[in-house]
């Protein structure tokens, strides 16, 4: 266990009120935006058909390349297996990595991410490559301008597979031609408490979107918090990608808030406003409490403050609180390996404390 | 090239088509092919377009999807559909014919038109000459596909296609 202090570093990109052009009053519905690259080098095999000392090799290269580019010029550079399943997992939860690339043992994966980690490559992870900048509230076009920076750059050091026809190669077909894939993390309790949600993913389909979990895909999501990402990477060039995702978000905000306006309607509202309190009282209280379950607490508190309920809690602590409550997190931050029972218990005072402050 | 039937007279007419995975070719005289009740019509006719697409010198061959495996990374075709992914950039071309119409189904689209990799790295990925000659060849096994899975039409248009490019080269 070597990233403690990361634990206790509030996540940037959760800040709210970013200078962005592209950013709208969203109620803290758009939690955050992200857009990732794949790419992989030329003439020599994907991570998943490569022996640990080729995917070394390649973590090599990709760290060397890294290091003629600016705005990675404070990075961190970990191989995985250096770390312990504790770290591990305290970077997947800090969406640095994706769960498969935390459970990776046998190969050489690695990352790379900045200090206010808002940039991020996976190495040895499906693709050689998997770069990601996450920014806050709905500014996807803002995290495209830096990614698009860094890809340019590695660009000139490292030599990409593409193909004349089907642009970037990535080891599933689903990645290839731009390889970006475009999300943003939303907040739609009123959507699911209305039961429209189930309406909404039907649509996003339609137009060649798709809601993920909560730690991306092949996770479920928690807390009423969904990722809205394109689900075509060819056949558009990346700004229509971001632009139609972006407008997609909008209407999503709209319905959102729609929603919660009926929340607030007589019949509803008594029923809503108890559920929160209810959920107020939980965390005020409870000595003990799983993720998943303070998860939706939470996510109930975030909502209630969306309501102008009076609850003695801020949206930004809030949100990061969603983040700091995870099993290695609460690892990380009292600096030992805790029983699933003593997690629960640290978990529970953990949100007593940041209630009360 | 003698008729199958009776083998005496010079084979006119051809098919090839596939049977249970396996191609087979039928070689006939005129006389051989009038007594089994074979008749042309005026218009587009299958052995029409089976012999013009073999004056074009094509290897109508079947290959089985079991055994074709990628020569830079030896991924076979179906420890990528158990898989789901790919072993190399190089497969996309090994697997070129079975992907192109999966991609489409994925993605709704067959082009990439997003941002091209710098032109420095380009020369030596092999895939920078999108000249006539990659065009006809990855014509050629669209051709081929067409006729395999017996869509005719489509695969006179490829022809067609073909010719005119390779008048150009």
């Amino acid at each position: 266990m070597i990233l403690g202090a990361l634990a206790k570093q509030e996540i940037n990109w959760l800040k709210s009120n970013p200078p962005a052009a592209d950013n709208v009053q969203e109620d803290g519905i758009v939690m955050s935006s992200r857009v990732r690259l794949a790419r992989n080098l030329s003439n020599q095999p994907f991570p998943l058909r490569a022996d640990r000392i080729l995917q070394l090799s390649t973590m090599d290269k990709v760290v060397s390349a890294v290091q003629s580019i600016n705005l990675l010029s404070n990075a961190y550079v970990h191989k995985l297996n250096d770390l312990d399943k504790i770290d591990r997992l305290l970077l997947m939860e800090r969406h640095l990595i994706s769960h498969e690339h935390a459970s990776n043992i046998n190969g050489g994966p690695g990352l790379v991410f900045t200090r206010d980690e808002t940039i991020s490559i996976m190495v040895n992870e499906e693709d050689h490559l998997r770069m990601q900048v996450i920014t806050p509230g709905l500014s996807p076009k803002i995290a495209w301008k830096t990614l698009n920076e860094i890809d340019d750059g590695l660009n000139e050091k490292l030599k990409f597979a593409f193909h004349p026809r089907w642009g970037y190669l990535t080891a599933c077909p689903t990645n290839i031609g731009t390889g970006m894939r475009v999300s943003c993390l939303m907040h739609l309790p009123g959507l699911v408490i209305t039961n429209e949600i189930e309406r909404l993913f039907n649509g996003l389909t339609r137009v060649g979107l798709t809601a993920r979990g909560f730690y991306g895909e092949g996770t479920k999501p928690l807390g009423d918090i969904f990722q809205i990402s394109n689900a075509v990477t060819l056949g558009k060039n990346e700004e229509s990608i971001i632009d139609d995702l972006g407008k997609v978000v909008n209407s999503i905000i709209r319905y959102e808030k729609g929603a919660r306006q009926k929340l607030l309607k007589d019949s509803l509202k008594e029923k809503v406003e108890d559920n929160i309190y209810r959920s107020y009282g939980i965390l005020s209280f409870a000595k003990s409490i799983e993720t998943e379950e303070a998860i939706q607490h939470i996510s109930k508190l975030k909502l209630g403050l969306s309501l102008k309920m009076k609850l003695a809690v801020k949206l930004d602590s809030i949100d990061q609180l969603i983040f700091t409550i995870q099993p290695a997190h609460l690892q990380e931050i009292v600096g030992r390996e805790l029983t699933a029972e003593q997690r629960d218990a640290t978990r529970a005072e953990l949100i007593r404390k940041s209630l009360i402050n | 090239m003698l008729c199958n039937i009776c083998k005496k007279n010079d084979a006119t007419i051809f098919f090839k088509g596939i049977f249970d995975n396996q191609v087979v070719k039928i070689n006939l005289c005129e006389e051989c092919a009038k007594k089994k009740g074979i008749e042309f019509k005026p218009e587009l006719s299958l052995p029409e377009i089976i012999a013009t697409l073999s004056d074009l010198g094509l290897p109508i061959v079947t290959e089985n999807k079991k055994t074709v495996k990628c020569k830079s990374c030896g991924l076979a075709y179906t420890e990528f559909k158990e898989r789901g992914r790919l072993g190399c950039a190089d497969c996309y071309n090994t697997f070129e014919s079975y992907l192109a119409p999966l991609i489409e189904r994925i993605h709704g689209k067959s082009k990439h038109t997003g941002k091209k990799t710098a032109p420095t790295t380009l020369e030596s990925t092999g895939y920078e000459k999108e000249g006539l000659s990659q065009q006809i060849s990855l014509l050629k096994k669209q051709l081929n596909e067409a006729v395999k899975s017996e869509e005719y039409e489509k695969a006179a248009e490829l022809r067609d296609k073909i010719r005119e490019l390779e008048k150009k080269q």
